[in-house]
């Protein structure tokens, strides 16, 4: 009978998850990709610094 | 006389999504879209997301049929699958590959206003060595807020079976055979080790999502649930970090590395090579069935000749390796599977006809059996006339190796049991395949007392 009403709506649980961890693996997943965009960043200019100037 | 109508056959798997469905008719596939479909299907290829996951080698291509199909929208033909495998026969490479590219598939249909409604592993097929979609009407608008409806659908179809292949045993992989829509996620979280599920992933998309599916079934009102886009772009990079952190374990098994442990010395190994390269080139197939193709050796050799090869073997570490070889060789008409010769993938599903059986699916012109006789007869009783048959059935040419009694791996496998199997010699060998089978060829494996036979189905020769 358990299985059989899981069948009639089986993802009720599913959407339930969803919304409830969705907030915290979105705010988690936008600071790492924040992150990302600043590490690249810095070591662009990292880069930049350490190369030689042509002009001397 | 009218000309006779073609035979249109509808899809066995074909019957749960009323937006459209799959038929043959001429050898060719078709999907008709129905009328329901038609908004989905104008998204998808209007707002470019067709184009970009078809360039992308994510999605299959397909043209469109002139003729507007009675009751229906359009009808679409999709390029031809050679090969159709199921995730029960698939490494754990290959489910992992698969997971990934659905993964991926949703994220970039995210990008552009869609959805997958459903993410099932039996819509990937391994096409040119890659895990490619091939429904195409898998596909919804996106409403923004909504969660994800094939969630539970992905955790069953991948997450579950991956997790348990990686973290408890390979062989649970095999769950995948008696449950059709996945394995249930109270069951996976069951069998999973506590330290195991306090991983975050793992403890999130498996073990709080089983508890939460129990806690709601029986609910006969859909929840009130919504989810941001950061959020559902959150769902699927976690969903991502939990696949790729897994992994598959290296046991020591009894194929995994067979080719070190063969009483072949190099020159007999290489001499074997050739004579099966030379039967190949005679054949020239255009398919190849490898029935124990270990890693996959001797399949690469029929492959480099043009054909397209299905390389089976019982043992997942194997397959495993010849899909990572696979890989990074970038082969293309090659595809691993893993196949218990014994107990081969039967029909399944609804009145059988969903899933085909391995034996209908593997119909090739020429069968490779290489070393593998022995375990066949001796080490699981299967009389040769039986193996002949069965042999027979799978295609019309077969390069046989016939491994005597005095060969040390045939020694093994008699040192623990009563040798009752007196017709287990050439000769005995020769009548029952004989029967079958016209011999072409035969010729022995120098350094060793091996045998080496080409034959062709006598209803061929």
């Amino acid at each position: 009978m358990v299985r059989f009403l899981a069948y009639i709506d089986p993802s009720s649980g599913s959407f339930v998850l969803q919304a409830a961890v969705g907030t915290i693996m979105g705010v988690s997943f936008a600071f790492r990709n924040r992150m990302r965009v600043i590490m690249t960043k810095l070591s662009k200019k990292a880069m930049r610094a350490q190369q030689p100037n042509d002009s001397e | 006389m009218t000309p006779s109508k073609p035979l249109r056959k509808r899809e066995g798997s074909s019957f749960r999504d009323n937006r459209g469905f799959v038929y043959w008719e001429d050898a060719s596939v078709y999907r008709q879209i129905n009328d329901s479909g038609r908004q989905s299907y104008d998204t998808l290829m209007g707002g470019g997301l067709y184009q970009e996951l078809v360039d992308a080698g994510l999605l299959i291509r397909h043209v469109e049929e002139h003729e507007r199909p009675a009751g229906g929208y359009l009808t679409i033909r999709p390029e031809h699958v050679a090969v159709i495998s199921y995730p029960y026969e698939w490494s754990f490479s290959q489910l992992q590959d698969a997971a990934l590219a659905t993964l991926e598939i949703q994220r970039r249909a995210l990008a552009r206003g869609m959805t997958l409604r459903d993410a099932s592993a039996y819509n990937i097929q391994f096409i040119d060595g890659r895990p490619v979609l091939i429904d195409t009407l898998s596909f919804d608008v996106y409403k923004p807020g909504e969660p994800w409806v094939a969630y539970r659908q992905f955790c069953q179809h991948f997450l579950a079976p991956l997790t348990l292949m990686g973290r408890v045993d390979l062989d649970l992989g095999q769950l995948m055979r008696i449950y059709i829509d996945g394995v249930p996620l109270p069951l996976a979280a069951k069998l999973l080790r506590w330290r195991d599920r306090t991983k975050f992933g793992l403890a999130t998309h498996l073990v709080m999502h089983a508890r939460l599916q129990k806690q709601h079934e029986g609910v006969a009102k859909k929840p009130q649930a919504r989810i941001t886009a950061t959020g559902m772009a959150g769902l699927i990079d976690s969903l991502e970090r939990t696949i790729k952190s897994l992994t598959a374990p290296k046991p020591r098994t009894q194929w995994g590395d067979y080719y070190d442990h063969t009483n072949y010395n190099q020159n007999a190994f290489d001499q074997k090579t050739r004579i099966v390269a030379d039967f190949l080139e005679q054949v020239k197939p255009k398919r190849v069935l490898d029935l124990g193709a270990n890693d996959g050796s001797f399949s690469r050799l029929a492959q480099e000749k043009g054909a397209l090869v299905l390389s089976c073997d019982v043992d997942p570490v194997a397959v495993e390796s010849n899909y990572q070889q696979m890989k990074a060789a970038r082969e293309h008409n090659f595809v691993p599977l893993l196949i218990d010769l014994t107990n081969p993938s039967a029909a399944l599903g609804w009145a059988n006809d969903e899933r085909a059986s391995f034996s209908a699916r593997a119909k090739s012109d020429c069968v490779l059996n290489l070393a593998l006789i022995h375990h066949l007869a001796i080490a699981n009783n299967l009389p040769l006339a039986m193996v002949a048959d069965y042999c027979a059935s799978l295609g019309s040419v077969l390069i046989i190796e016939f491994v005597p009694k005095s060969d040390s791996q045939v020694q093994r496998l008699l040192a623990t049991r009563e040798d009752i199997f007196d017709d287990y010699t050439p000769e005995g060998f020769e009548k029952a395949f004989g029967a079958r089978y016209e011999i072409t060829a035969k010729r022995p494996v120098e350094g060793s007392e091996r045998l080496l036979y080409l034959m062709t189905r006598k209803d061929q020769a």
